[in-house]
């Protein structure tokens, strides 16, 4: 009791202070609930109806349990072949490479940029910084065919390297390291230690980068979200099933659900979201406030 | 300022907190990983399965397909021939992988041996010369066990592009508990099922006949079939004939809008569990399917089970025996393989054996032969389902299966289907008519056909 | 770490967005230093920047000025494609479409994180970190999987909430139809991507020195008006940050759409959204070169939108 209202003390600013009516905090707060539940209850069903069998996913009240408990069927059924060749494990499994690959890559490229933007001054580095945010404005649907025909060129379809390489491209990791290596990194402790003869490299390496973790930590994480939930590129750079990640695997469930002939894959396709959604919620809440720490990101339009 | 003296305690409590969040994350991580364990045990065993058989030596041949069961005869296929390895793919269901095949042919990289083709979608891949021709291959010599619809669809002249697997042809079902309880009779025409609907109608406003999606390119193209009405005709070249404005098309056209005006018949999407729920709830006391349509339907209700009984479907004309076919898909082998000859022997294996057949007419797979032997075969016939109570829908559909139109399908399958949905969906919302839609369309394909450097003719 | 890390955010960074300065500090300038080094840090990145987003670019145009036909092949046809989109309703009513939606979705989403930013800011709602990590949830959900879970939730006549709807007495209503197909797509738009609008928000809110609210509480300011008139205008720079990427995503809309498609098809037309034309049009017909075409214009309206919107700001001398 006394450690709850403790914090209260602290997080909570009492409304009369601004001058409110004492009501207010009441009221904000259902509001925000209002808002919670809005944005839990589609996850709630998610989890609900992943315990269902086909029929009963139509025919039952979806926020609530009925029929057979078929949880541990259907999560069974993730792992056999679907559609003739489709296997969940290997999805799961190529998302976490390509996830981890792509975000180690674009992390470590836009560590660099970044670096090289913000603490020195070359010719065209402003023309050049600008082409990079200018490339924000291309359409992805318009990039993934040429991109799939110059990679039949280069032997890079059905190739993870196809999935991985492009995925180290992160315009928005470059503004954030751009940004906050200004902020973080004084240019003074760089020219000091130039004057003790660091080389550039070591200078980046240990007094740039140590200061820019923060940075780091956010750029990585949001790049695993943007590989993690790349559904275009997949879709159009690979034919073999067994290279799929999880979104283009689910989408492939989706239209094999859709399409008739084997319509009991329904909770087979909701299980799915649900092991694919956890892993990256789990993430989520352990690394949370690394999200906010970094907060200038904008990978917002995935 | 009085905030500092909590600052100690609140970082304790923060601390707690996280902690509590730190459980609470792993133990969800723990739950996705519990999960995954449990996949990797089922989904081992499959995906070694499929690669059995392969010795050392055997030539290897990628295989492209996606319907159901296909893993189980392709690996009964390298169990039993030892010099050829077939790895099979899915690289998306129908549309989906065509788009893949095109672009992997115009690519020069990536295509499959073999890949599983629909038969309305063969014509597309035979233009750009990326089938081989069979008959080199000695693959002819099983004409004589394929439905003649079958047979015709996968061939050009002399030459034959791909090895049939499945059809689908249309058939009946009707509720025969609900046709009892309201004194309908099982209608045999076109316009005896209009008079049965509007009996329906009459007796319970809520009540329609059928289910008609206006959207679903298959299907209706299917029904036009064996209304006699198919708008496409085209034998090769660049000429191709479209024609969704002639007498018999619009007598359909106007047939469907009637009933559809008059709420006789719904307007859900096929599959859709709108159309399950009709089926179930009796809002729909028929439904006109191709062989292959049990196998959702059976997944997908509840309360009718047992009650579906199978009849040919009405015909335009008294006495008729027409039907036409939705689905079923052949195997073609795919231009620039290195494997032509082992491509040929694997594909007439599995359309045309009774090895394959066995697996593929089995539960998982569930297909409907093209394959003649099996559809003459008393116990195939004799087959009843769960929905089908004590009677025998394959006795229907195996009589259907000799009795189809032969649809001459255009070049340009993939195209139409893409633009037909967004020019029928008018009809469903009932913006617009299905004679209006259908003079939409033809301008719409002649337009993209001319486009394409055809020569378009219209009657 | 992760203590070290919230305290220094905060502080380290500031939150607000300021324009990239054109380079390193007027000390450096001063110092005679070698500036060739950043040449070589950002060349890895502009080497993959350039092969895998020039080069398919450079490569879209260049085909765009083709046309390959089933019959005849391929030729040179210079700007025919593009008076092709250029004359196509279709395509335009796509771009109609997507810009409707921006206009409505963009100012929503912000509007509302926002508002949820700014009273987890002030400190006047219970359970408030709570809160903030559960409207951040959403944007972990891949749009493929958040529009198979709408589609089921919105089904007409099945899905929980047209049963709701129908409950609270609003008639069958189908989230689907011509009508509320806009409106359903906005808000499951909304749902993904207000938490993670409002995290960006409220991290920049939290950058304002407490001593900028504390004056203003003792003259008597009320709370809206510190934060509409005080703290909005600070973190101003961050708000339209924030509104040129949701812009661009909403003008971009492709994920959403495409796969509701597979379970509503009338609900999609073909060239619903530009992206959607550009795909259909390219996969789905066949018609490559046209839709390399779609692509190029489409970037080009995205440019000269979002070059018109900096340059309003930049005459205000705000963002750049």
């Amino acid at each position: 009791m006394s450690r709850r209202a403790k914090r209260q003390a602290t997080e909570l600013v009492p409304a009369h202070l601004y001058g409110l009516r004492r009501g207010t905090t009441p009221v904000l707060t259902a509001l925000c609930l209002l808002f919670a539940i809005f944005v839990l209850a589609p996850l709630v069903w998610l989890l609900i109806n992943a315990t269902k069998n086909q029929a009963y996913v139509y025919g039952s009240f979806g926020f609530w349990f009925a029929g057979p408990f078929r949880l541990f069927q259907n999560i069974a059924a993730l792992g056999q072949d679907i559609s003739g060749a489709g296997i969940f494990v290997d999805w799961l499994r190529n998302t976490l490479v390509y996830a981890v690959l792509g975000a180690v890559g674009a992390t470590i490229l836009s560590a660099l940029a970044g670096y090289g933007f913000a603490r020195f001054r070359f010719r065209g580095a402003n023309a050049l910084f600008f082409l990079v945010m200018a490339t924000l404005l291309v359409p992805i649907t318009s990039l993934a065919l040429p991109l799939f025909l110059v990679y039949a060129k280069v032997g890079l379809v059905n190739s993870i390297w196809g999935m991985i390489l492009p995925s180290t491209v992160s315009v928005v990791g470059i503004y954030l390291m751009r940004t906050y290596i200004e902020a973080s990194v004084p240019q003074d402790l760089i020219e000091a230690a130039r004057m003790d003869g660091a080389s550039e490299l070591r200078i980046f390496l240990r007094i740039a980068m140590p200061l820019s973790v923060p940075g780091l930590v956010t750029v990585l994480l949001i790049t695993v979200v943007a590989v993690w939930n790349n559904y275009f590129l997949p879709l159009i750079i690979f034919s073999k099933n067994s290279l799929y990640p999880l979104t283009v695997g689910l989408s492939s469930v989706s239209a094999a659900a859709e399409s008739g002939t084997k319509a009991d894959l329904v909770p087979v396709l909701i299980t799915g979201g649900l092991v694919t959604v956890l892993p990256l919620i789990a993430l989520f809440l352990l690394l949370e406030r690394y999200f906010r720490a970094g907060a200038l990101q904008g990978s917002l339009t995935g | 300022m009085t905030h500092h003296s909590t600052v100690g305690s609140t970082e304790k409590v923060r601390a707690r907190r996280r902690g509590s969040r730190k459980l609470l994350a792993v133990a969800i991580a723990a739950i996705a990983i519990a999960a995954l364990g449990a996949c990797s045990t089922g989904g081992a065993a499959p995906a070694k399965t499929v690669a059995h058989g392969c010795g050392h030596g055997a030539t290897n041949l990628t295989f492209w397909g996606w319907p159901a069961g296909y893993n189980l005869a392709v690996s009964e296929f390298n169990k039993t021939h030892p010099d050829t390895c077939v790895k099979l793919e899915n690289a998306g269901a129908s549309t989906a992988e065509y788009v893949k095949l095109s672009d992997a042919i115009k690519a020069g990289s990536g295509a499959p041996d073999v890949a599983t083709i629909e038969y309305f979608e063969l014509p597309s891949f035979e233009i750009t010369h990326s089938l081989v021709d069979l008959s080199k291959y000695g693959v002819s010599s099983v004409k004589t066990n394929e439905a003649p619809v079958a047979w015709s669809q996968v061939t050009q002249g002399s030459a034959q592009y791909a090895m049939p697997v499945d059809l689908g042809p249309l058939a009946l079902f009707y509720n025969a508990k609900e046709f009892k309880d309201n004194g309908l009779t099982v209608p045999t025409t076109w316009s005896d099922f209009a008079t049965a609907a509007a009996t329906l109608h009459a007796k319970n406003p809520k009540l329609g006949m059928t289910n008609f999606d206006p959207e679903s390119t298959q299907d209706v193209l299917a029904l036009m079939q064996e209304y006699n009405a198919f708008p496409f005709t085209y034998t090769g070249g660049s000429t191709i004939g479209i024609n969704f404005t002639g007498t018999a098309e619009m007598a359909f056209a106007n047939y469907w809008q009637g009933l559809i005006s008059k709420q006789l018949v719904t307007t859900a999407g096929d599959f859709s569990p709108q159309q399950w729920a009709n089926l179930d709830s009796g809002a729909n006391a028929a439904r006109l399917s191709p062989a292959w349509g049990p196998v959702g339907m059976q997944l997908s209700i509840k309360n009718t089970i047992g009650n579906w009984v199978t009849a040919q479907m009405p015909q335009t004309t008294a006495g008729g025996q027409l039907s036409g076919n939705w689905g079923g898909s052949s195997l073609a082998v795919v231009a620039g393989t290195k494997h032509a000859k082992q491509a040929a022997e694997f594909v007439k294996w599995f359309g045309g054996s009774a090895d394959a057949w066995k697996i593929l007419s089995g539960p998982v797979a569930g297909a409907f032969p093209a394959y003649v032997p099996l559809l003459n075969d008393s116990t195939f016939q004799a087959r009843t389902l769960k929905i089908t109570g004590t009677t025998t829908p394959n006795t229907v559909f195996a009589q259907a299966a000799q009795h189809m139109v032969d649809p001459q399908w255009p070049p340009i399958m993939t195209a139409a289907a893409t633009q037909w949905t967004s020019t029928f969906a008018g009809v469903t919302k009932g913006t617009e008519t299905l004679p209006q839609a259908f003079t939409t369309y033809q301008a719409q394909l002649v337009a993209y056909a001319k486009a394409q450097g055809f020569t378009v003719t219209t009657n | 770490m992760a203590d070290q890390l919230a305290q220094a955010a905060p502080t380290g960074t500031s939150l607000r967005i300021r324009r990239p300065s054109a380079g390193p500090s007027r000390t450096a300038r001063r110092g005679k230093v070698r500036q060739w080094p950043g040449a070589v840090f950002i060349a890895p990145h502009m080497l993959m920047l350039g092969l895998f987003m020039l080069v398919p670019t450079v490569y879209a145009i260049y085909t765009s000025l083709y046309t390959t036909k089933l019959i005849g092949g391929t030729s040179f046809s210079g700007g025919a494609n593009y008076v092709t989109v250029l004359q196509s309703s279709q395509f335009w009513d796509g771009v109609g479409r997507v810009l409707l939606f921006g206009v409505i979705q963009v100012p929503l989403t912000i509007a509302l994180a926002f508002f949820f930013a700014a009273i987890f800011d002030a400190g006047i709602v219970r359970f408030s970190r709570f809160f903030r990590t559960v409207f951040f949830i959403p944007f972990a959900v891949p749009g493929v999987v958040a529009a198979v879970m709408w589609s089921f939730l919105l089904l007409p006549g099945f899905g929980p909430y047209a049963t709701f709807a129908e409950a609270l007495g609003l008639g069958k209503l189908n989230f689907f139809s011509s009508q509320l197909i806009l409106p359903t797509l906005i808000l499951i738009v909304i749902w993904e991507f207000t938490g993670y609008n409002m995290t960006i928000l409220y991290t920049s809110l939290k950058s304002i020195p407490r001593e900028v609210t504390e004056a203003a509480i003792v003259e008597g300011a009320s709370l809206w008006r510190i934060i509409l008139r005080i703290k909005l205008p600070m973190v101003m720079p961050t708000v339209v940050m924030l509104v040129f990427l949701n812009t661009v995503g909403a003008l971009q809309l492709f994920t959403e759409p495409s796969i509701l498609a597979a379970f509503q098809p009338q609900a999609i037309s073909f060239g619903f959204t530009p992206s959607l034309f550009v795909y259909n049009t390219a996969v789905g017909s066949g018609e490559y070169n046209l839709g390399a075409a779609a692509a190029v214009v489409l970037a080009l309206i995205i440019g000269l939108l979002s070059v018109a919107g900096l340059a309003v700001r930049r005459r205000d001398g705000e963002f750049s």
